[in-house]
């Protein structure tokens, strides 16, 4: 799968995201940059999102247990975790640990958003059956997935990962949002690098670092 | 929840305060440690033979005067706090910061280039996201913007939240400071094809730009490193230096902007304290190679310093002041809304 195909797709898939959110997309090319509002497209296509201290599979495992979903090899696992996602055709739960710091916490649940959307929902979409469940965790360089259903996985993980990780950047530093942010500092002075990223980062609410690459992604510092 | 967040986490109005000291010492400035630059004392002259120099001359050489004036200003103060689910402490810094750029055009000094920020600093890492989004949106439908500030540093690598008031708020005004110091390096960029004078050290303003490139002055005024260690003859040329007098050139070597140092002494004669009036000015090593590395362009610079230097009795720093500098920090501060003015709006806007 070619980094262009992933474009297409993740541009759709967050296309018909804000369009069943009732958002409008692109946002509105404007001076006033506002955070993505990530908990209402999160809720869009009921899926309940939490932020866990502590997350771990085990803590996982608890936790969908209280809404009545029996995984007990997830209550053996301690191993932590930034995010998490459990989808069934009636909707699913995406979990990211409370003890990461924000930006870091809107990039994973972001992030599961995207497994939900590309990976997962075509996939319960076309089986339709409630006892059909995915689970996806995600720590640091470790991905594991557990799937009940049949069905081939047409991605690798490490495709299903670049895919996940490019959604989020879109989803949360849009292009058309950091193009217009850069074309009008850019009209008005000469900005600095650490200046745009700076900008962006704080109304965007993601890191630097993640700024950062993506202004380089779209050729936008110098 | 939206403005409401400050009500809902039990903020409450706190009266200007003097700062307390932190329970514990350690510093953590939210834009990490520089690189500690190595000194070589020895760059114009031998330390032993280290004698004061005098810089002053009736005539000052155009070549050597600086166009341009970059200053910050960071004008605020802790206006609430509020609490985490775990009871920490969450103080709540409003600020006005800004970046100036002021250039002489003939005997005129312009403000060339001006960007004030109202911001609002906090660390929002214990509080949901979507609580922290709508946050976000409703400062900024005011005209403010919501710096989150990191947490403490708490051990090696990482780091936390603390029941230490003091080290809680100094997060959100080393934040603020952090973010203040990008508007002065924005201002800076707006021209460096002009020799530039810049209030503080090269290396505050050296991130990812080739400084070394431009004709960039650093002058100063708050001597916090050591780079005499403990030679003594360098020492005895500091405190005996006169007005119009420079030590010998020195080198601070980093690895990002390696510069030539020297002190100047601007102004206290006549029973003032010994290091009173001496400022450090810093040039990069590359400006100071492109001088064909001549100590008599050291000393043109210094003396059009002097002729530089801030004559206004009223204001207390002005020993070791430039008067554009002062200039530009009065230019800026014009610009800035009354603090009292600006909390009482943050605290009609957010019901405190």
């Amino acid at each position: 799968m070619s980094q262009t195909n992933d474009c297409v797709i993740v541009a759709d898939a967050i296309r018909r995201l804000f369009a069943a959110a009732d958002l409008p997309w692109p946002p509105p090319a404007r001076r006033t940059v506002l955070p993505v509002p990530l908990d209402t497209l999160i809720r869009t296509y009921n899926l309940a999102h939490d932020e866990v201290a502590g997350l771990t599979r085990a803590e996982a495992g608890a936790y969908l247990a209280r809404w009545g979903v029996q995984r007990p090899e997830l209550l053996k696992d301690a191993s932590p975790l930034a995010g998490f996602l459990f989808a069934n055709s009636r909707g699913g739960y995406i979990l990211v640990n409370a003890d990461d710091q924000l930006p870091r916490r809107r990039f994973t649940a972001a992030h599961e958003l995207g497994h939900y959307l590309l990976h997962f929902r075509p996939r319960l979409q076309a089986t339709w059956d409630v006892e059909t469940y995915l689970v996806q965790d995600d720590s640091g360089d470790t991905v594991r997935e557990d799937d009940k259903s049949d069905a081939d996985k047409a991605l690798s993980l490490p495709e299903m990962e670049r895919q996940a990780n490019r959604f989020a950047a879109e989803l949360l530093m849009p292009e058309m949002v950091c193009r217009t942010v850069a074309e009008l500092y850019a009209a008005r002075f000469r900005t600095t690098p650490r200046f745009l990223e700076h900008q962006l980062a704080g109304d965007l609410l993601v890191s630097q670092a993640a700024v950062r690459v993506r202004l380089q992604e779209l050729n936008l510092t110098n | 929840m939206s403005l409401d967040f400050f009500l809902h986490y039990g903020g409450r109005r706190l009266r200007q305060y003097a700062e307390q000291p932190s329970l514990e010492s350690r510093a953590d400035l939210a834009g990490g440690e520089d690189e500690k630059p190595s000194v070589s004392l020895d760059f114009e002259l031998p330390p032993e033979d280290w004698r004061p120099r005098s810089v002053v001359s009736e005539t000052v050489d155009p070549s050597a005067l600086p166009q341009r004036f970059i200053d910050g200003c960071h004008s605020g103060e802790t206006v609430t706090w509020v609490q985490d689910e775990a009871d920490h402490p969450i103080p709540v810094r409003l600020a006005q910061i800004g970046g100036v750029c002021m250039r002489i055009e003939g005997r005129v000094l312009r403000r060339e280039f001006a960007r004030l920020e109202r911001i609002v600093s906090l660390i929002v890492d214990p509080f949901p996201l979507h609580e922290v989004e709508s946050l976000a949106a409703a400062l900024r439908a005011n005209d403010f913007r919501l710096l989150p500030a990191n947490q403490p540093i708490v051990a090696e690598g990482q780091r936390g939240l603390v029941y230490d008031y003091e080290r809680m708020r100094h997060q959100t005004h080393a934040r603020s400071q952090y973010e203040m110091e990008i508007l002065e390096e924005l201002a800076l960029y707006q021209n460096l094809e002009m020799m530039t004078l810049i209030d503080g050290p090269l290396r505050a303003k050296h991130h990812r730009m080739n400084l070394s490139a431009y004709d960039l002055v650093g002058v100063i005024k708050q001597h916090n490193e050591n780079h005499l260690h403990d030679h003594r003859q360098c020492w005895r040329v500091y405190y005996q230096l006169e007005p119009g007098q420079r030590t010998p050139a020195f080198q601070l070597r980093s690895k990002d902007l390696p510069v030539v140092s020297w002190y100047l002494k601007l102004d206290g004669a006549h029973g003032a304290m010994p290091n009173w009036g001496i400022a450090r000015v810093e040039i990069s090593c590359a400006h100071f190679e492109r001088q064909r590395c001549s100590f008599g362009y050291l000393d043109r610079l210094s003396n059009a310093l002097l002729h530089l230097r801030c004559r206004q009795a009223s204001y207390a720093r002005a020993p070791v002041s430039m008067e554009p500098i002062v200039r530009a920090e009065e230019s800026l501060k014009s610009l800035l809304t009354p603090p009292a003015t600006l909390a009482q709006r943050f605290y009609h806007l957010t019901g405190l």
